[in-house]
């Protein structure tokens, strides 16, 4: 099981803060309401582990958005919220009051942009570690118990047990809000990423 | 030899289900050059292929220079990430249209996705769909949520007003029957006399009370009936002073009405004006200042009939004012001589005047008084 020691987890939450910045201005563009986002942590985790923290915080039902990746990294991301959040998030984006229970299909829509924008900006951020390009696929929604959503991340690429787990903290109008994103990859591309932060680490040394 | 024909086919095939598919399809090369331009794009764009392929997509839809759009198209181009433009949030798109017609603008989600070939050439496919439809049955679903809402909190407010409205003159009964019941008096003593008429004149408010709830839910569901008969207007008011002359002694004034003979009889509901008459009469009473004159004044206008009342009270507070028709809300008035209302007659009343396509209203000065006026049409 690969940890992150502090000097690379310090040098990955910056990176991604940066990436997040701009996903932050993009979302703050289409809402005409400011949206900060930051990332207070990042580690790898194990799926179990992973599985059971979002369990005990959403009460066993999580909806998100995911996009598969490929390039320098091979994977699946995810960003996912207990379902009740999400309702939250987007009806605070759209300004909504509306009373009802589920998302419409136009709110899952909006969750859809909502987590095309911060998955493609922490792509862009692990692009950076590469110096090379990770392109994704379009985003799909997805929404269930904490254990299907995980499965069903699998369906084309042979991921592991072992994910790159971030927690992204939403804040609009004096609301927040906090949101998961879980990068699965193949084993390959863990073992890649690992070594590529070390470069990074180094280079930025020199 | 028939691998050359299966490409051609293939490569012949697979442009013509592009170009007829039933979305918008563009695909541009890394300068943002339109390569390709589907038929449901022309219909919708009014933008023939011809003009269109080998343009700059920027320079013929200038509007999305600088837009989500655009910085999505780039991101897929220089970085090959796909996006997701939602309706949600983008209401301002591609400038196209239901069937040509400009009055009518397509509500579009956009798939955004790079396409790298092995040559690496970079190409940028855009996908429009028409989102229209599911955007006006996303309105309707709204408003529908937002109805029951808004007819629910009424509801509980309502169901709140009345337990409170119910209670109070009941509390008073419970209190004076118990007191005779305790015996703490004898049964003739002017004390208990007194307990007797509390809970009396209690039980017979909690009655109109009920009267006038069950009248509103009539009103409220459509059963409440209407019996239209033509009759005179004038002799109804001073058969309504009439009835109510306990209320000069009761609040000490009087009634005065001055009629217009010219007004011919007329087709209204008889026992449901009458109703109205006595709100109308029963509230000035209440608020017309010891020893004066409630004035009561019919009038033949264009086609239709003005009843006026008028009192020299204290008039209607400004803050009041829009809430005087309102089931259960009653101008908290100092000196006003211990109002007995519903707090549902004017609601009702209200109603009563609307079902005979009239109008209600009122004329407020503060401290000089207030005038209440209703007008029937001649004809319905």
């Amino acid at each position: 099981m690969i940890e992150l020691d502090d000097l690379q987890k310090d040098m990955l939450t910056e990176l991604f803060n940066l990436g997040m910045g701009n996903a932050g201005s993009a979302l703050s563009e289409m809402v005409s309401e400011e949206v900060l986002l930051s990332i207070p942590e990042i580690s790898f985790m194990d799926k179990n582990e992973l599985t059971a923290l979002l369990e005990v915080d959403s009460g066993g039902h999580i909806s998100g958005v995911s996009q598969q990746f490929s390039g320098m990294l091979l994977g699946q991301a995810l960003l996912t919220f207990p379902t009740q959040k999400s309702l939250e998030l987007v009806r605070l984006l759209l300004q909504d009051s509306v009373p009802l229970e589920n998302l419409t299909e136009f709110e899952e829509e909006a969750l859809l942009e909502v987590g095309n924008i911060i998955i493609n900006a922490g792509l862009s951020s692990l692009a950076d570690i590469f110096d090379d390009e990770i392109s994704s696929d379009l985003p799909v929604f997805s929404s269930g118990s904490c254990q299907d959503v995980i499965k069903s991340q699998n369906k084309t690429v042979n991921t592991q047990q072992t994910v790159l787990y971030l927690q992204v903290n939403f804040s609009i109008e004096k609301e927040k809000i906090k949101g998961y994103v879980v990068y699965l990859l193949d084993v390959e591309s863990i073992e890649s990423l690992a070594a590529h932060i070390d470069n990074y680490i180094s280079k930025l040394n020199i | 030899m028939s691998n050359n024909i299966d490409k051609l086919l293939s490569v012949e095939l697979l442009t013509e289900v592009v170009n007829t598919n039933a979305t918008g399809i563009i695909i541009i090369d890394h300068e943002h050059n339109i390569i390709f331009w589907n038929k449901w794009l022309e219909d919708a764009s009014l933008i023939q292929r011809n003009d269109a392929i080998n343009q700059n997509l920027f320079q013929l839809f200038p509007i999305l220079e600088n837009s989500r759009i655009h910085k999505a198209i780039d991101q897929s181009i220089s970085k090959g990430n796909a996006s997701f433009i939602s309706y949600a949030f983008n209401k301002n798109t591609f400038p196209l249209f239901s069937n040509g017609n400009k009055q009518k603008p397509l509500k579009q989600i956009l798939y955004i996705k790079p396409v790298l070939l092995k040559n690496n050439q970079r190409y940028c496919y855009i996908q429009i769909n028409d989102a229209t439809a599911a955007a006006t049955r996303e309105q309707q679903l709204r408003k529908m949520a937002h109805d029951a809402k808004a007819l629910s909190d009424l509801k509980s407010g309502f169901v709140s007003s009345v337990s409170h409205e119910l209670r109070t003159p009941l509390t008073s009964i419970v209190g004076a029957l118990g007191l005779l019941k305790a015996g703490v008096d004898s049964p003739s003593s002017e004390t208990s006399q007194q307990m007797l008429n509390i809970a009396s004149s209690n039980t017979e408010r909690l009655l109109l009370l009920i009267n006038d709830i069950l009248d509103i839910e009539k009103i409220e569901s459509g059963k409440f009936d209407y019996h239209f008969s033509k009759e005179n207007i004038n002799e109804l008011i001073e058969v309504s002073i009439k009835n109510n002359i306990g209320l000069t002694e009761k609040y000490k004034v009087k009634f005065s009405f001055v009629k217009d003979a010219a007004i011919p009889d007329f087709s209204f509901d008889k026992d449901r004006i009458t109703q109205v008459m006595n709100n109308l009469i029963s509230n000035a009473a209440k608020f017309e200042p010891d020893n004066g004159t409630v004035e009561i004044q019919s009038l033949l206008e264009n086609n239709k009939v003005r009843i006026m009342v008028k009192d020299h009270g204290e008039g209607i507070p400004a803050l009041f004012q829009d809430k005087v028709f309102q089931s259960f809300t009653q101008a908290d008035v100092s000196n006003t001589k211990n109002i007995a209302g519903t707090g549902l007659g004017l609601a009702i009343s209200k109603k009563i005047i609307e079902s005979h396509h009239g109008d209600i209203g009122f004329d407020t000065i503060e401290n000089k008084g207030t005038l209440f006026y209703f007008t029937l049409p001649l004809t319905r």
